[in-house]
């Protein structure tokens, strides 16, 4: 999977932001905060990868055991998923 | 094709209703712009579309002078600017923004700073003013020709000292904000739908103000006394 393409990402504030761009904007309203582990499993996105290996990039970065780990990408991903933002 | 001066930019409007030509009159110049900007038909149908809270009588006219807004505001970012949606008004040489959703309260909040302090205060703009960076690095509000319901407008650029976002409240009272808790009510009132690049422009614009001026969210009443906690907050 991969997010769909067409989001800038910045800090503002000190806060990161994703906000679409371009013709994602007309579909998609608004932007998205990325926060913690947020920031690692969005940029593992930018690249075609499976859930599994999103999980092993957390527990590379964070010293979490692999089901907190595979819980906190499990919810990021249903949300972008609902927000039709997953290529899969 | 109509030419402007604003924010310290000339502007070329093309465009086919008389109704911009008036609505800018206070803001024409000449010169060679620095980008120009063509409203064409199908903007106004995009733009009477989006529109709420329209007021009576408003035709193609109305409607081409808020596409011509929204396209100029799409090349501010690349000259170290961005429409910002506020009410700016002038305190003692220096400029406060007030931010708001639509109906907070922002034109009443404004008019209690007119009679709590009277000639010490003049409105910059009522609802869409430019806020542009200067080459030293100053962040300066300026007004424009898009003022809102009420029509307050100055063609006048000023320092901006302080961003106060407005919330109703039982009673008057104001926290500072950090740049972190302000982000996100910023960003809710700019523009950010354009292309990666205007959009990229914008965010770093916004992080930069964020980091310069102060940032406050006052929870306020209708009354008089809204201006007297706000200013004491921002100027001691």
């Amino acid at each position: 999977m991969k997010i769909v393409s067409g989001f800038v990402v910045r800090e503002v504030g000190g806060k990161t932001f994703a906000v679409a761009t371009g013709d994602l904007a007309k579909k998609f309203h608004g932007m998205i905060t990325l926060g913690g582990s947020g920031k690692e499993i969005w940029e593992a996105l930018q690249n075609d990868v499976t859930e599994e290996q999103i999980v092993d990039k957390l527990l590379d970065v964070y010293d979490v055991d692999r089901e907190t780990a595979a819980k906190d990408v499990s919810a990021f991903l249903s949300k972008l998923r609902k927000a039709g933002l997953l290529l899969e | 094709m109509l030419i402007v001066g604003i924010a310290g930019l000339v502007i070329g409007i093309e465009h086919r209703y008389p109704y911009l030509e008036k609505h800018c009159a206070a803001y024409k110049t000449d010169g060679t712009p620095d980008f120009s900007v063509t409203v064409t038909q199908e903007m106004i149908e995009a733009e009477r579309a989006k529109a709420v809270d329209v007021p009576t009588g408003a035709d193609d006219g109305y409607f081409e002078s808020l596409s011509a807004a929204r396209e100029i505001a799409h090349r501010l970012p690349a000259c170290d600017a961005f429409l910002f949606h506020a009410a700016v008004i002038e305190y003692k040489g220096s400029a406060i923004a007030f931010t708001a959703p639509s109906g907070t309260g922002k034109s009443t909040h404004i008019k209690n700073w007119k009679r709590a302090f009277g000639d010490d205060v003049r409105i910059v703009n009522g609802d869409k003013p430019i806020l542009r960076f200067s080459p030293e690095g100053t962040l300066y509000a300026y007004g424009t020709p898009w003022a809102g319901k009420e029509g307050w407008s100055r063609n006048v650029g000023l320092p901006l000292k302080a961003v106060v976002f407005l919330e109703r409240g039982k009673e008057n009272r104001i926290f500072p904000l950090s740049p972190a808790d302000a982000a996100m009510p910023l960003m809710n009132q700019i523009l950010l739908e354009s292309d990666p690049e205007t959009v990229a422009a914008t965010l770093s614009l916004a992080d930069r103000m964020l980091g310069q001026v102060g940032l406050f969210r006052l929870a306020c009443t209708p009354d008089v006394g809204s201006a007297l906690v706000a200013k004491n907050a921002i100027f001691g």
